[in-house]
């Protein structure tokens, strides 16, 4: 029946296009490709949005090498503390808190964002390193903190 | 040359000035400058931070506008999330 062949054949057409929404979301949202094939696309002449191309370089810039690697490659930068020996800051690209490590243990999450919304992601990772390296105190008032007994 | 950036949705926004000009007495310098004076003061009033930076070294923060400074870069006001 030609009308039995139509309905399945739109039903193939949508679970296969559906299927493939869900495995390119699971491919570009996965680890690797956000901490290093998307920063990496961002440096391109050709990307489409300036202002995250703009971002990427001036946070290549004023990272070292190592630390932009080490971005890349962790999906984190680490910000020792100038005021608390043994204190590192985890600062994620992307999307979640910034982690205190000290001595190799999660004490707590940060949350600190932008009052106006829409940095781009490459200057938020700056954002949270400058204001780390630079007024550390201030920081920690800012910061709602979510210490690891409240996690659970 | 001396930058003055200020992180907002575009990226980064950029004033530049040549301080070595500005000494000489350079008009169109002293011109740069004072524009990135402005903005630097209108910023700091919607609670912008200042810092200072330079490749390889730790930001500084800094509460006025240092016309000897090579890089400095305006961070929009932040807030607990």
């Amino acid at each position: 029946m030609p009308s039995a062949n139509v309905v399945l054949l739109f039903i193939t057409t949508i679970t296969v296009t559906l299927a493939m929404f869900r495995l390119s979301a699971l491919v570009t949202m996965s680890p690797y490709f956000r901490s290093r094939v998307w920063p990496w696309l961002r440096t391109r002449a050709w990307w489409p949005v300036p202002a995250e191309r703009t971002a990427e370089a001036l946070l290549h810039r004023l990272l070292t090498d190592r630390e932009y690697d080490a971005l890349g490659f962790n999906g984190y930068l680490e910000v020792p503390s100038r005021e608390y020996p043994g204190r590192m800051y985890r600062i994620p690209r992307g999307p979640g808190q910034v982690q205190v490590v000290e001595h190799g243990r999660v004490t707590e999450r940060l949350c600190v964002q932008p009052a106006s919304v829409g940095l781009p992601e490459a200057d938020v990772v700056l954002m949270h390193k400058l204001l780390l390296e630079s007024d550390e105190r201030r920081y920690l008032l800012t910061a709602n903190h979510f210490p690891r007994a409240i996690w659970y | 040359m001396g930058v003055l950036r200020v992180l907002s949705h575009h990226g980064d926004d950029r004033y530049q000035w040549n301080y070595p000009a500005v000494l000489e007495g350079d008009e169109a310098a002293e011109e740069a400058i004072r524009e990135a004076e402005r903005i630097f003061a209108e910023q700091r009033a919607q609670g912008s931070t200042a810092v200072r930076v330079a490749p390889g070294k730790p930001a500084e923060r800094i509460d006025s506008f240092d016309p000897a400074a090579q890089e400095i870069v305006m961070i929009p006001r932040v807030v607990g999330g």
